[in-house]
């Protein structure tokens, strides 16, 4: 059954019928069209596609009918695909949509409005027409066509490119590059530069569009990305390990990005840039790199960037890091020959690049459109170039162009060649003289100069003189030029050099030529000599003198002078003097005649110069003294009306033994005065001058003149003796110094004069001291001084003075005569003093007899007269002292005293010692053992026999027999707290021979008992003891004995108990406030006081 | 009284052995200083490695013992050769990349350059005095040196030096045990002819 065609046929559009009715029924139809999309590309055509529900296509087709307003009829085409290709309406669409089945029946329509904001515009996806990469620069560069002529109008595109490291697919960049659409395909290209080598790992490219149309309002969007390029690959498997970038060149202070490509197997073991170890970053599997900032001017080999391979290798490359060209400066043109123009200029600052990489230069001339490139040497630091001539232009307008690969620069001059001539150096220099003030000069300027006119500039100079001879010439190509220089000197040697420069417009010299000298030829000499005569003392014979003639006169070398000599009109005799002498001696033979000098060279001879050796007599010639003025002598003299022909001052030089040199000047007539310079003049040398004058008939001397170039003090003293001396003045004599010696004009003398012994210090006088005298009167030769001391040294001091100064000294040492009446004077007063002293004296000591007695030559009592020194002759049995004093009256025992004396003094020293005896002294110091420290110390042994014997109640009293009247004067017991309050006075004197307690006189006993110890007084001195004690200085001090021992320790005299030889361990000690010697005991000890 | 015994030509063998030695050391002491100063100018380390750098004669490849004098001084002779090709590189690689304004320094490596000319004559000299021929030069020349980067010119130069050096080192003592072979067979040539 289903074998039948026709069957099936109806079967199936059957089944497609019942479906078709399913779907209508259903949203319509299985086949209806929906979800309608619709783009467009280019805003010209949309691109519509739609689904349906039935995906199966079973020959179905589809009408789309579509229509933008009302007025059209709706456009209907047939499409197989669920696509449809519609313009593009302003507004919206109406679109339907009918499936057909395959018989052409419709199954399904579906109507769509469409508004233009359903529609989005997506442009084309654009293709990448080319990528290629330059690695030396880092720099990708890309192509793609911009299809613009898709659109009709210009439009906006934004086109993204997106840059990726292709191995691990990460975006390096991502950038937006806009453009304009004009209507027709355009190719766009667009570079990307990288920082690190694009060696070091491989980018891909992908690039996708946008169209920004502003009227059209669906939706815009971003176009497919293309498809991805890839860059050239370096590093997948490199053939060995390399390090990139390779010998680059980078400003100083860039930051640079080194990278190490490797090999399978290997690793990084450091990478260095110069000495210095950098962090390493992984770029890609088979690379790393480093990164360097801020980097410094390497040297000129570069820097060293190295890495070091693990297990072993080694890869390096090296960075020049320099400066972009600096503008060049100071650019300047000019020309030398009009051949070429040549540009020099200073390059400014280093850019530390070489060889290949430095700074190259072009010159480029705008007007003529030429460029040269410039060779520099940089090892010579020369900068310039050479731009040709062109004919028929002047303006050259240069543009100079400096480029290295950092940078480049440019600098702009313009010039008119022909104010820009520099020319080269004159060459072939020649001066040739053929005269005697003239010669020829010759050099050689290479170039065309055809155009310009030269201006030459000649230098002339001579020992003494220099100056420069401009001269202008037209100028030649490559021509020698010529010049004449007139004026010279005869016989002078001349040194000539030559420059030039463009005379019209100057713009510089050219170098000096080198230097010719040459000496012209010589001139017969320029006038006669000066000529002076002098005739000598007799008359018979004339010297004439001339005087050389300067160089500038003379015209070349002087071989003689000719001296003739014409009496009346005719030649008497010529004389052919040879140089170097310059007079010779003429015989006059008593007659007069007419001189004539002409000095002769090997051009000729001189004009001739005269003289008459006529000399006029002079009268009473006076002689003036000149005056130093500057270098020279200032001389004047009075006009003399006769004089018609001038004055001659004459002089004569000497110089040691050799005579004078006569050296001479002329004056017009009318002149009165002149300053008279030399050379040869010296300061402090005497010169006499002669003036004469010129008369219609010969010279006649007017004026004798001395004078000094410069006045000095006098070189000597003036030699001087002293003539008279008297007990108050002095005659002093001096002699003139000799001229020669004193230097100057002599003003005076001045004589110093001062007390002064001879060999005493010779400095110079004391200023308040010394007297001067100032000597003016010249003629004067002694000086008289007055009023001076009798026998006195006086030193004397004569100088002599110049306006120059004051000489040096000479001294002298006088004694003055001795004064007879002062002498008898000084002799008579001092006797007449001495007696009269001893007047005074006799009749004081005669008025004091009395006292003076008593107090030297007392009367001493006889012990025989004493009851007391009645010894019996048993008593002094078996004892020698005793029987001694059975002899003779009772004399001082020594021996007895001394042991006393040592006893005593033992007590004192415990007293002074001890701080007990301190302590128990009462505080009045009226204790009695204290008051009776003194102990007699002379003690008759024979009395302590004599009073041990009586009873012991005897009163005391009876003892003391003798001089009762006197005792009764004294006070024996004494309170010491009284004894300060004693008149010396009253106590001094003789004393009596006090009774000795006998107890306390036993030997056997010498310490002190507690009787009174004026008991134990024995023998008393003549004198008080308070005297003594206060006078005796060497008397033992102890404070609490109140000194009544003072005559201890020095022997004394029996009557006067003085001390008779006192320590010298006390004569130092203060003086006391009472001596016994006093004047005060002269006058108040009297007894009838 | 040696002296006396030795022939003319061993005397001379001597004399030219003792120049040939007295130039390699002072080229020995120049490449010394010349060093020094090349890794100065070029920024390097004296101790970077250049086990890698070819084409430069190594002194450390010989025989020892087993070399005869020919041998001996044929490869010195070869060596300096060498040396004078790559010496004449090193200093236009300086002078025209990398030190061009440094004319004392290439005045140093001129000098050098002309001691070990003068050095591989006088080896050549003396092979011809011990009878030996002088050996052809090798035809291989000095690669492109435009090929190279600076880095490995500069690291070439070094290797050269350094090498330079330890063959004046290797040539004396080479020169000595030539010297001492020549004395004990002139010695024995010298005996020879008194016995003649």
């Amino acid at each position: 059954m289903w074998d039948n065609p026709s069957l099936r046929c109806l079967l199936a559009i059957a089944f497609l019928h019942l479906l078709s009715l399913i779907y209508s029924q259903e949203t319509g139809f299985p086949e209806a069209p929906g979800n309608l999309k619709c783009i467009t590309h280019d805003l010209n055509r949309t691109i519509c596609s739609w689904g349906a529900t039935s995906s199966a296509n079973l020959g179905l087709t589809y009408k789309i009918c579509y229509t933008n307003s009302e007025p059209f009829s709706p456009v209907c085409i047939e499409t197989e695909g669920k696509r449809a290709d519609i313009p593009v309406a302003m507004g919206s669409t109406n679109i339907q949509i009918t499936t057909l089945n395959a018989s052409g029946t419709p199954l399904a329509t579906e109507t769509f409005v469409l508004p233009e904001e359903n529609v989005s515009l997506i442009p084309l996806t654009p293709q990448i027409l080319n990528l290629s990469a330059d690695f030396s620069i880092y720099t990708l560069y890309l192509k793609w066509n911009d299809r613009g002529s898709v659109f009709q109008h210009e439009l906006d595109a934004s086109w993204q490119i997106q840059i990726l490291r292709k191995e691990t697919m990460e975006t390096v960049t991502l950038i937006n590059y806009d453009s304009k659409l004009t209507g027709k395909d355009s190719i766009l290209s667009w570079n990307w530069t990288s920082d690190i080598p694009l060696e070091c790992t491989s980018y891909c490219v992908k690039i996708r569009c946008y169209i920004n149309e502003p009227y059209f309002t669906g939706r815009k969007e971003w176009s497919e990305w293309s498809p991805i390029r890839t860059v050239p690959e370096k590093d997948t498997k490199p053939n060995s390990a390399m390090v990139f970038p390779q010998d680059k060149v980078v400003l100083v202070g860039s930051n640079v990005t080194f990278c190490c490509l490797y090999n399978e197997g290997e690793s990084i073991k450091y990478m260095k840039y110069g000495s210095k170890s950098y962090p390493l970053f992984r770029l890609s599997k088979w690379s790393s790199a480093i990164k360097v900032q801020n980097v410094s001017a390497s040297i000129s080999s570069g820097t060293n960037v190295w890495c070091s391979l693990v297990p072993d290798g080694l890869e390096g490359t090296v960075l020049f890091v320099g400066y972009a060209p600096d503008t060049p400066q100071n650019l300047n043109c000019e020309t030398r020959t009009f051949i070429t123009i040549t540009c020099s200029w200073n390059p400014g600052r280093p850019t530390a690049l070489y060889t290949q990489r430095q700074t190259k230069y072009i010159l480029f001339e705008r007007i003529s459109r030429e460029n040269v490139t410039c060779k520099v040497d940089e090892l010579n630091k020369k900068h310039h170039c050479d731009f040709p001539v062109h004919a028929n232009q002047n303006i050259y307008n240069f543009t100079l162009g400096a480029s290295n690969p950092l940078g480049q620069a440019e600098s702009s001059l313009l010039i008119d060649v022909n104010q820009r001539v520099h020319l080269e150096t004159p060459d072939k220099f020649t001066v040739s003289a053929n005269s005697s003030t003239n010669a020829h000069l010759s050099w050689y300027i290479p170039g065309n100069l055809i155009q310009i006119r030269l201006l030459c500039q000649i230098e002339i100079s001579n020992s003494n003189s220099e100056r420069q001879l401009n001269v202008s010439m037209a100028g030649a190509e490559n021509s020698n030029y010529r010049a004449r220089v007139d004026a010279l000197h005869p016989y002078a040697t001349y040194t000539f050099r030559v420059r030039c420069s463009a005379s019209e417009h100057f713009w510089r010299w050219s170098k000096w030529s080198e230097e010719k000298k040459i000496t012209t030829l010589e001139a017969p000499p320029a006038r006669g000599p000066d000529i002076w005569r002098e005739r000598s003392p007799v008359g018979e014979t004339l010297t004439v003198f001339w005087k050389p003639l300067l160089p500038s006169e003379a015209n070349g070398l002087i071989l003689s002078h000719e001296v003739s000599c014409y009496p009346q009109e005719i030649m008497l005799k010529a004389h052919e003097v040879p140089v170097p002498l310059n007079s010779t001696e003429i015989k006059l033979g008593g007659n007069d005649c007419l001189i004539i000098v002409v000095a002769k060279n090997r051009a000729g001879s001189s004009p001739p110069s005269r003289i008459t050796s006529v000399d006029l007599p002079s009268g009473n010639v006076k002689t003036e003294l000149a005056i130093a003025k500057g270098n020279g002598i200032y001389i004047s003299w009075h006009s003399d009306p006769n004089v018609t022909c001038g004055y001659t001052l004459k002089w004569c030089i000497s110089s040691g033994s050799e005579p004078c040199t006569v050296d001479w000047e002329m004056f017009p007539s009318n002149a009165t005065d002149a300053v008279i310079k030399s050379a040869l003049f010296q300061p402090g040398v005497r010169y006499n001058f002669s003036l004469y004058g010129c008369k219609h008939n010969g010279y006649q001397l007017l004026q004798n003149i001395m004078g000094y170039m410069k006045e000095l003090p006098p070189k000597v003293a003036p030699n001087f003796t002293v003539e008279e001396t008297s007990s108050d003045s002095i005659l002093v004599k001096w002699e003139d110094i000799p001229v020669e010696d004193c230097q100057g004009f002599l003003k005076g003398y001045i004589l110093y004069f001062a007390k002064g012994e001879k060999g005493s210090s010779k400095t110079s006088f004391r200023e308040e001291d010394k007297t001067e005298k100032n000597i003016t009167d010249l003629t004067k030769k002694s000086l008289r001084i007055l009023d001076l001391q009798g026998k006195t040294s006086y030193r004397l001091d004569l100088r002599a003075y110049t306006v120059g100064g004051i000489g040096p000294s000479k001294d002298l040492y006088v004694v003055t005569k001795e004064n007879s009446v002062g002498l008898i004077i000084a002799i008579l007063i001092p006797v007449a003093v001495a007696i009269v002293l001893g007047v005074v004296t006799s009749i004081l000591c005669y008025q004091k007899r009395e006292w003076i007695k008593e107090t030297f030559y007392p009367d001493i009592p006889n012990p025989e007269n004493s009851k007391a020194l009645q010894f019996q002759k048993n008593i002094c049995e078996g004892n020698t002292a005793l029987k001694t004093l059975e002899m003779n009256p009772c004399t001082p025992n020594s021996v007895e005293v001394v042991e006393t004396r040592s006893t005593v003094l033992k007590i004192e020293d415990t007293e002074i010692i001890s701080p007990v005896a301190d302590s128990e002294l009462p505080e009045d110091g009226s204790d009695p053992e204290t008051g009776s420290h003194v102990v007699v110390s002379y003690c008759p042994p024979i009395i302590e026999e004599e009073i041990s014997s009586p009873p012991i109640d005897e009163p005391v009293g009876s003892s003391q027999v003798i001089y009762i009247d006197i005792q009764s004067m004294y006070q024996p017991q004494v309170n010491p707290e009284e004894e300060p309050e004693i008149n010396f006075v009253t106590t001094a004197g003789y004393k009596p021979q006090m009774q000795l307690p006998i107890n306390a006189m036993k030997m056997e006993s010498h310490s002190p008992t507690e009787e009174d110890l004026d008991k134990t007084a024995g023998y008393r001195p003549q004198a008080n003891t308070n005297v003594w004690k206060l006078d005796s200085p060497d008397s033992p001090v102890s404070i609490q004995s109140n000194n009544e021992n003072g005559s201890f320790g020095s022997p004394c005299s029996i009557n006067s108990r003085q001390f008779l030889i006192p320590p010298k361990d006390y004569e130092d000690s203060p003086s006391p406030n009472n001596t016994g010697w006093s004047f005060t005991h002269f006058f108040q000890n009297k007894p009838n006081d | 009284m040696a002296s006396a015994e030795q022939s003319p030509v061993t005397l001379q063998h001597h004399n030219l052995c003792s120049r040939v030695i007295l130039l390699t050391r002072k080229i020995r002491s120049d490449v010394a200083s010349l060093l020094e100063s090349y890794v100065e100018r070029q920024g390097l380390d004296r101790t970077i490695s250049l086990d890698l750098v070819d084409g430069v004669p190594g002194a450390a490849v010989e025989q020892g013992g087993e070399l005869t004098v020919a041998e001996r001084l044929g490869a010195n002779l070869q060596a300096y050769r060498a040396f004078q090709a790559l010496l004449g590189e090193v200093l236009e690689q300086q002078r025209s990349h990398l030190t061009p304004l440094d004319t004392d320094f290439h005045a140093s490596i001129q000098s050098v350059l002309l001691q070990v000319a003068a050095l591989a004559y006088q080896l050549e000299e003396l092979l011809a005095l011990l009878g030996h021929g002088r050996p052809a030069w090798e035809a291989a020349g000095p690669e492109d040196p435009g090929r190279r980067s600076f880095f490995e010119m500069k690291l070439r130069g070094l290797k050269v030096l350094q090498e330079l050096a330890h063959w004046t080192v290797r040539s004396v003592r080479d020169l000595r045990q030539v010297v001492k072979h020549s004395q004990g067979s002139g010695t024995a040539h010298g005996g020879q002819a008194q016995k003649e």
